[in-house]
């Protein structure tokens, strides 16, 4: 296993970087806690947020598992090398699943004890803040490694999934403050 | 070739593949053999010519020969068992092919630095120095390559860590003319110096009659004719002897 973990230090997923990945949920946490605590209630978003976590999982894997344009995966490639990439795949999919069911469950616990309300611009702020803390946690988490997995279909997809969780939550981030300064 | 081990063993030079077997597996878990009772033998300072129509299994027998891949058979290299020791095989085994084993979205810069390194004795600066002379920027992406540009890429690559053989896949396909030329005779340097071989499959059979010692005939997953080109060449005793007359013949 010392060369896999080598190659895993190369590749960016050094203990450093797993620190900072948790550095990053936790600031998510505790803005999640503010607003929850400053208004005393958290929005259904919860829901939204454990769907695109969800989804997050589901495109991780579809990059991990299956490349439909013929490039050769991470993994794939590693079989040609004197380093057991079967192990390295197993190490970046294991964290890549832990952090993300980590983030889902720390939202629904909070979602479902801190109640429930209708209240569109909280829902804009966790929402933005998910989306932007859980795509630095994987980008500071796993550097290249996760960069590598994503085919060209789940970086397409991702790219969806970025622009709902941030181009929508911005839109109506801005009308709420537009409403609210005027 | 053999050199006397520690203990005096006497240990053959060179790869060995002995009943070697690849099949693959349907979802009703029928098998298909792809290559079946696959014998040969590489010794250090030859090029091995490996020919055969369409879907003969040449590319199938290289790929899972080089990730060690198979259902049956015994692969060693100096000795050492790809069963027991793959990675310690892998670390002198280097292969040229398409689509390159490289990261597509780093730069040929990146893939040293990362796949590179993982060779024991990787240079950096001898595979850019390589690639230079073959005309790439280290900077350059491999996912922007041409085809040509990427056999290119994995020839510097090799070059970076030297293994001991090189197993090359239709490397000159893409190549043009006058890179073709020099690509030959970098392979033919290659082997010079008798610690090194080479196993070159290709369509392009004049590549082969000008630089193979040995050459080796697939045919339906199973090796036809496996020997060296003179004694072919003195066996078949014909004037007009190719290897693309020789594969016409056979196949």
């Amino acid at each position: 296993m010392a060369r896999e973990k080598e190659l895993f230090q190369r590749l960016g997923i050094t203990k450093t970087r797993r620190i900072a990945a948790c550095i990053a949920e936790g600031i998510y946490i505790l803005i999640f806690l503010i607003a929850a605590v400053w208004k005393k209630s958290i929005q259904v978003e919860g829901l939204l947020n454990t769907g695109v976590v969800i989804m997050a999982i589901s495109l991780n894997y579809m990059a991990c598992i299956k490349n439909q344009n013929g490039e050769l995966e991470f993994s794939e490639i590693l079989k040609y090398y004197p380093v057991d990439g079967t192990n390295v795949y197993k190490m970046i999919r294991g964290i890549i699943v832990k952090f993300t069911l980590v983030h889902w469950c720390v939202s629904l616990i909070m979602v479902y004890v801190l109640g429930k309300t209708e209240q569109i611009l909280y829902t804009t702020v966790v929402v933005l803040l998910t989306g932007f803390f859980t795509n630095l946690g994987y980008w500071i988490g796993y550097g290249r490694a996760v960069k590598e997995e994503r085919g060209r279909d789940a970086s397409f997809s991702t790219s969806i999934v970025v622009c709902f969780m941030f181009a929508y939550p911005v839109l109506i981030f801005g009308i709420a403050a537009c409403r609210a300064l005027l | 070739m053999s050199e006397n081990t520690l203990d005096g063993a006497c240990v053959e030079k060179g790869l060995k593949v002995e009943d070697f077997q690849f099949a693959y597996t349907s979802v009703f878990g029928d098998e298909k053999f792809a290559v079946k009772n696959i014998n040969f033998q590489m010794k250090p300072g030859y090029i091995y010519g490996l020919v055969g129509r369409n879907g003969a299994g040449k590319t199938t027998l290289i790929e899972s020969l080089i990730k060690g891949e198979y259902m049956k058979g015994h692969v060693s290299l100096n000795g050492v068992s790809m069963e027991d020791s793959s990675l310690q095989v892998k670390e002198n085994l280097g292969i040229i092919s398409y689509p390159a084993k490289l990261l597509q979205k780093e730069s040929l810069q990146a893939n040293g630095e990362f796949l590179g390194a993982i060779y024991a004795n990787w240079n950096q600066q001898e595979y850019e120095k390589k690639l230079k002379e073959f005309g790439l920027e280290k900077k350059q992406m491999v996912k922007n390559l041409s085809k040509g540009e990427i056999m290119k890429a994995q020839m510097a690559f090799i070059w970076g860590y030297k293994p001991q053989i090189i197993i090359a896949d239709e490397p000159t396909s893409g190549l043009d003319p006058k890179f073709r030329k020099i690509f030959i005779q970098t392979l033919q340097e290659y082997v010079e110096d008798g610690e090194h071989s080479v196993l070159f499959s290709t369509h392009i059979t004049e590549d082969l009659d000008q630089v193979a010692d040995y050459l080796m005939v697939l045919h339906e997953g199973k090796i036809l004719c496996n020997g060296s080109l003179e004694e072919l060449r003195d066996y078949y005793n014909e004037d007009n002897f190719s290897v693309s007359w020789l594969l016409r013949k056979l196949t």
